[in-house]
Formats: structure tokens, C-alpha cells, sequence
């Protein structure tokens, strides 16, 4: 059975080692680069597995946005945030607004895929070991 | 007023003149000092009474001003707008500045009131006028000399100015071991520690008795007035100076030089929190563009640990990659130590205080450490306070700025060398802290600079731990400070402040 898997980040080089992580046959992955089209992407699927920035392009609080959109739309989905911009405030908000893991930059991906596959998702880095 | 034979006895007796005047201000008589007077300031064409009786009271007035003023003096009472009038006016003697106080007063008919003559009196006030003088100038200036070199050459210069002393020096109390160190001084020959060594006794006298203590030299007198303010003893101000001094005189500079240590006192102390507050301001403008910069620093460090990982995984086996990426990876994680210590440093936690001994922070330091000691051969020598000091502590924070001053000693001192570690409480109430590593001696070029941030020589080092260890050192209203030579060794140390 396939997984679905949203990546939102604004940064390219980020985004794409991400969408990286997670291409494996096994995976439908979509990607936005900015809260706008997170939402349009949140509107059209629903997801298992949400990697979302914290602040998206100018937006400080874009990943925020994201979270409570899922919360509606995918309230299912198991949602990591990644900020380079960890703070008590951020964390408490993203916790109630329904993320499931809050992790600070730099992260180890071994981390990132770690908690994907206890969502059942697999990554790139199982499929090397298989 | 020469009806009672008593009072113009006191009257002739005062150190004042006192003349009369008719209302038109034709003087009508003088009392007996004033014949003292005219002969003492060089006017003995006038001295006696018979000259001057019938004269215009302005015609004895030296300068126009004064004659003007006496004129107007007379307008305001008769118009009764005034009752008495006074003013300053100086009338230079041949040798020295002097300064008097003139009042005029009415004569009034007992009956109808209509003004029947003036009173004019006059005193000298010169030395306390010259010195609120002095002193309002010195004050001035001080308050506008904030940087401190600038300050003791002015308080030189008013010094000199007040007292027209020869020499002058300013020695102020070493906050750690409260020994008086001169910090400025003019005029005075040979070496500081010779002049210290002199001076000594009689600054403690000073400031054991709170007063100006003058004592004699070959050649003139020394005036030494402590510096005392609300926190302490300051210091101590010396003036030197060959010229004699009559006994009012004297007793008139001792109040000047008291005044003028007490407002230099504040004026250093003023000196001394501008530089500490514009270290501060300096220090929180950098904490936030290092904040700024280690945040987005986080995002690139992602990016390329990321990537790192993910090519290790696709390649697999190859010992080449694998290599490299290790490379790779063992970089981004020093950067990322070096980010999260700017985001300490940026955004400092705010101290918990708790009461503690800082020596028991060391003691679980020492035990954690015993490691690096190992693997170095190194070998602790400790001397420890007792009773064991209380101070308000952060013991966390604190343990970061023993761990780093203990790992930088252990880093520089020769494997299988001995570490000193020693602490005491003095007795002005502070907790001393010292550790001492032999091996190559820190630069002096390099001292003054170690706790600057971003400073560094280390090859790998951020320039940031000192930094951060002294500004948790001084929110704990403590010092840290270091020394270094090649015969005695690196010794940093650190105080905080302890209760007795």
C-alpha cells in the first residue's frame, strides 16, 4: 500500500534532499515551496506523513498555517516540523496545533526516517540497507 | 548709631565696615574697623574717619560697577521696593583676588518711615567664595569628563587650580585585595611604588578618620582627603603643595580638597558604570547579530548535512565516500557547536540563583573530568576555602565557565605537569578563585584580548567561550581575569561575591 508524503519548504537545496529521503517506490511524495501551495496540496490529497518549515519565505509562522490545515484536512497524518528557529512558543504551538515531532536544524536524516517508518512510511535510507 | 556706647563697641570690633550715609549717600560716619581696613587693603588716604566723612559713599567705591549698583541699591529701598539689597563685587587687593559682600539697608524715621539715610556693610568673603567657585567649576568639568584619562587630568587641573599645588596624585582601591594603587599623579618625582610606599600611612590615616590630613614635607605641605561613596572606599587623593599657608588658610583648602576628593569620588564612580554600561550595550548589540546569524546558519547546515547523509547511504560501501562524508558531517557538527554557543551567548538564560558554595560546583566538575586528567597525565594541586564559601549561584551556569577555564588550563599545560587550583574567601567578602597551568606563556599582545569575543588563536576555536564565560561571571557580579608569564605560568581568576 502506498504512502503519502507532503514536503513543505521554501529552501530548494533543503526541499529537494528531502523529496530525496522519501522516493521510494512505496511513496506518492508532493512538495511545496511556499504556504500557498501547501494549502492547495493539503486541499487536494490527504496525506500520512507531513515534513513542514516552521517559517515559510517571509511568512514566520507559514508552518503554523500548515499545521492547522492538516489538522482539518489530513487529521490523520503524522506531521514533523523542522525550524532553524526553536523557541518554547513555537513548540507549544505546533504541539497543539496537532505536529507530532518538533525538531530543531541541523537534524540528523537518520532521525527524519526514523520516525517516518514508525509512521510506516519508508525512506531511501531503509531501501539502501534492504 | 553711636548713641550706645556698648554696641558701637561690638560694632568697631567686627571684621566689617560699616558706613552711613545721609539719602543722598554723603557718608555720615564709620565705625573703628574701617580705619583697619583702608590701611590693610591700601587706602590709607582714607583710613582716617575725618577723610571720608562727607564724601559720596560712590566716590569710595574703587570700581563703576560698584557705584552703579550702589545707586540702584538706593532707587529700589527708597521706592520701597526693596528693604535691603546685596551683592558680590571684587576689589583686588595689590597682592591677591579678593571678594566682597556689599548690603545697603534704610534708616527710617521711626514715626512716618521716610527714609532718612542708608547702612552700608561690607564683609570680605573670599576664600568661600573662591572656593564655591572652584568647586562649582570642578564640577562642572568632572561631570563632563567621563572617560577616565580624561578625568584625572582634570581633576588635576582644578586641583591645581583650587590649591596651586606642586604635585598631585590619585590613588584608588583594588577591588580584589582593597591595597591603594596610585593611578594618576603629576609633579611628583620617582617611581609610583616608591610614592605608594611613602604616602601609605598617611592615606590610611585618612581614611581610617574620614578627614584631610596634612603633614609636613621638607619643602611644603601634602593635603591627603579620602575618597569615600556610598559603596566604599574609593580611593585616595594626595595634594602637594610649597606654598605657605596661614592657619585659616589651611583649615579653609582642607575643606576645599575634602570637597573636591568627594566630587571626584562620584565623578570616577560615574566614569566607571558609563564604561560598564556601554560594555553592556555592546555586548547585547552583539548577542543579537550573533543570534541573528546562528539561526540562519541552521538552515544551510541542514542542507549540506543532509545531502552528506544521503549520498553516504545511496554509494553504500566505498570506503572513499564514506570517508569524506565523515569529513563532511564531523564539520557541519563543529559549526553547529559553534551556532548553538552563539545562540547561548546571543540570548543568555537568565541566572536561577540559589545559595551555594562554588567550590562543591568544582568538586563534581573534578570528579567528571577525571578522564582528561588521565589521559594527559595531569595531576590536580588543591587548595580550597574553609569554612567553604556562600555565594548566590547559577550552579549550571557556573559549571560552564569552571568546565571551560579547566579544559583551556588542562589543553595548554605539558602533559604529566601539575594544575594548581585554589580558593579562599577574603575578608572583604568575595570568593577568590584561581587555576595556574604552566607551559607557554599567553602573549601580552593576546592577554587583554581573551575575553573579547570572536577572539581566538586556538586553531578550531569559536572566540566565544571566554566571552560567554565572562559574561555569566558578571551576571553573577563577579570578575574573571588572567595573567600570564613564562616564569609563574597562565592563572585565571575568578571572584564572586560571598556573604560574610
Amino acid at each position: 500500500m502506498s504512502k503519502s508524503v507532503l514536503i513543505v519548504e521554501d529552501e530548494e537545496n533543503i526541499r529537494d534532499t528531502l523529496v530525496e529521503l522519501f522516493d521510494v517506490p512505496t511513496n506518492l511524495t508532493t512538495q511545496a515551496a511556499t504556504l500557498d501551495e501547501a494549502l492547495a496540496a493539503l486541499k487536494a490529497d490527504g496525506f500520512d506523513l507531513i515534513v513542514t518549515d516552521l517559517r515559510l519565505g517571509g511568512k514566520r509562522d507559514g508552518g503554523l498555517q500548515v499545521m492547522a490545515a492538516s489538522g482539518l484536512l489530513s487529521p490523520d497524518a503524522t506531521v514533523i516540523v523542522l525550524t532553524a528557529y526553536p523557541d518554547e512558543d513555537n513548540r507549544f504551538a505546533s504541539l497543539r496545533l496537532g505536529a507530532t515531532h518538533f525538531l530543531e536544524k541541523p537534524v540528523d536524516l537518520a532521525t527524519i526516517a526514523g520516525l517516518a517508518a514508525q509512521a510506516g512510511v519508508q525512506t531511501a535510507m531503509d531501501a539502501s540497507k534492504t | 548709631m553711636a548713641e550706645v556706647p556698648f554696641e558701637r563697641r561690638v560694632l568697631d570690633a567686627l571684621p566689617l565696615t560699616i558706613w552711613t550715609t545721609d539719602p543722598d549717600g554723603r557718608i555720615t560716619s564709620t565705625h573703628g574697623s574701617w580705619n583697619r581696613f583702608a590701611l590693610e587693603n591700601g587706602a590709607a588716604e582714607l583710613a582716617r574717619p575725618g577723610n571720608v566723612i562727607g564724601q559720596l559713599v560712590f566716590d569710595a567705591f574703587a570700581d563703576r560697577g560698584s557705584r552703579e549698583q550702589a545707586e540702584r541699591a538706593m532707587q529700589l529701598i527708597r521706592s520701597g521696593r526693596s528693604e535691603r539689597v546685596s551683592w558680590e563685587f571684587p576689589c583686588d587687593a595689590p597682592w591677591e583676588s579678593r571678594v566682597f559682600l556689599m548690603q545697603v539697608t534704610a534708616i527710617r524715621a521711626p514715626d512716618d518711615h521716610v527714609v532718612r539715610g542708608f547702612v552700608f556693610a561690607t564683609v570680605d568673603i573670599t576664600p568661600n567664595h573662591a572656593s564655591r567657585e572652584v568647586l562649582l567649576d570642578a564640577g562642572i568639568a568632572l561631570s563632563r569628563a567621563i572617560d577616565l584619562e580624561r578625568l584625572y587630568a582634570e581633576v588635576g587641573l582644578q586641583v591645581q587650580r583650587a590649591i596651586r599645588c606642586d604635585g598631585l596624585c590619585l590613588a584608588l582601591a583594588d577591588d580584589e585585595t582593597a591595597a591603594l594603587r596610585v593611578q594618576y599623579s603629576t609633579g611628583y618625582q620617582g617611581t609610583t611604588r616608591a610614592l605608594e610606599s611613602r604616602l601609605m600611612p598617611i592615606w590610611l590615616d585618612a581614611l581610617a578618620n574620614g578627614r584631610v590630613v596634612v603633614s609636613g614635607l621638607d619643602q611644603g605641605l601634602e593635603l591627603t582627603a579620602p575618597m569615600t561613596t556610598t559603596e566604599g572606599v574609593l580611593g585616595v587623593m594626595t595634594a602637594w603643595t610649597t606654598n605657605a599657608h596661614s592657619p585659616s588658610d589651611l583649615e579653609a583648602t582642607q575643606r576645599l580638597m575634602a570637597s573636591l576628593a568627594a566630587q571626584t569620588a562620584a565623578a570616577i564612580e560615574r566614569a566607571w558604570l558609563v564604561r560598564r554600561v556601554e560594555q553592556k550595550r555592546r555586548l547585547e548589540a552583539i548577542g543579537e547579530v550573533a543570534t541573528g546569524v546562528a539561526h540562519e546558519l541552521r538552515n544551510p547546515l541542514f542542507g549540506i548535512s543532509s545531502a552528506a547523509q544521503l549520498l553516504q547511504f545511496r554509494v553504500g560501501q566505498d570506503a572513499v565516500v564514506e570517508r569524506n562524508v565523515g569529513r563532511i558531517l564531523r564539520e557541519v557538527d563543529r559549526l553547529n557547536r559553534m551556532v548553538t554557543s552563539l545562540l547561548e551567548y546571543g540570548r543568555p538564560a537568565a541566572l536561577r540563583l540559589a545559595e551555594g558554595d562554588p567550590d562543591s560546583v568544582w568538586d563534581e566538575l573534578l570528579e567528571d573530568q577525571r578522564p582528561l586528567l588521565d589521559a594527559r597525565g595531569l595531576l590536580v594541586h588543591r587548595v580550597r576555602a574553609l569554612p567553604g564559601a556562600q555565594c548566590q549561584i547559577d550552579a549550571e551556569q557556573l559549571a560552564q565557565v569552571f568546565l571551560n577555564v579547566f579544559v583551556n588550563a588542562c589543553d595548554a599545560a605539558p602533559a604529566g605537569s601539575t594544575i594548581y587550583i585554589q580558593s579562599q574567601v577574603l575578608t572583604t567578602g568575595t570568593w577568590r578563585f584561581r587555576i595556574t597551568n604552566g607551559g607557554v606563556a599567553i602573549p601580552p599582545e593576546v592577554l587583554p584580548r581573551v575575553f573579547e569575543i570572536f577572539f581566538s588563536t586556538k586553531s578550531g576555536g569559536t572566540g566565544i567561550g571566554l566571552a560567554l564565560c565572562q559574561r555569566i561571571v558578571e551576571d553573577h557580579g563577579g570578575t574573571i581575569g588572567i595573567e600570564s608569564t613564562p616564569e609563574d605560568g597562565t592563572t585565571v581568576t575568578i571572584t564572586l561575591p560571598a556573604l560574610l
